[in-house]
């Protein structure tokens, strides 16, 4: 069975409101591309460390 | 730390938020996007500024709109958000240049114990990860809240 990797029963914080059209309004943009690729550079050539 | 935030607009995923930053260069629109990377369960923060004309997002954007802290605090608000969410992911966020990244030290810096209460911290030396210390230079930082 796959775990369990999201909660749904947690409050909204205080200040957030949900909007349902932040889903796709940047799906045109690669978002913050380079610091994904940075990321995934670090994990590969640093490791994963165990948190 | 986040007693003052912006109000924040988040997608029903919690992987993307938006908030307007408001001072002395008027507003700007700010967005906050984690991204799942290619380790299952590791996130990219993203953050920058949307500008105004095209609608397109940069994280090199110098805005001093002389709210820095709240605009820090505002993205420290997310990332509760998000790990209420996802509370087994792990975050890593590096600064767009080598002055934004001192700026997210500091902020961790100055608010290290209260962090630390509800996170792990990890700073990225030149060789390895490990936990953040004050005073020292890092070329990331890798979050997880603590269950």
């Amino acid at each position: 069975m796959k775990a369990k990797t999201t909660a749904n029963k947690k409050k909204l914080p205080k200040s957030f409101k949900v909007n349902t059209t932040l889903t796709d309004k940047y799906a045109d943009q690669p978002l913050f591309k380079d610091k994904i690729e940075r990321a995934n550079h670090i994990l590969k050539t640093i490791g994963i460390p165990k948190v | 730390m986040l007693v003052n935030y912006y109000n924040v607009e988040t997608s029903p995923d919690f992987q993307t938020f938006e908030f307007v930053s408001k001072g002395q260069k008027g507003d700007v629109t700010k967005v906050v996007r984690y991204s799942e990377i290619n380790v299952k369960g590791f996130y990219n923060l993203g953050f920058g500024d949307k500008d105004p004309i095209t609608g397109y997002l940069s994280d090199l954007s110098v805005t001093n709109n002389g709210d820095s802290q709240k605009v820090l605090a505002t993205v420290a608000a997310t990332l509760y958000a998000f790990t209420d969410k996802y509370p087994n992911a792990t975050v890593i966020a590096t600064g767009s240049t080598q002055a934004r990244t001192r700026l997210y030290r500091m902020g961790i810096t100055n608010n290290l114990n209260e962090i630390e209460k509800d996170f792990v911290v990890l700073g990225l030396t030149p060789t390895n990860w490990e936990p953040f210390r004050k005073n020292t230079t890092y070329g990331a930082f890798l979050v997880r809240r603590k269950l």
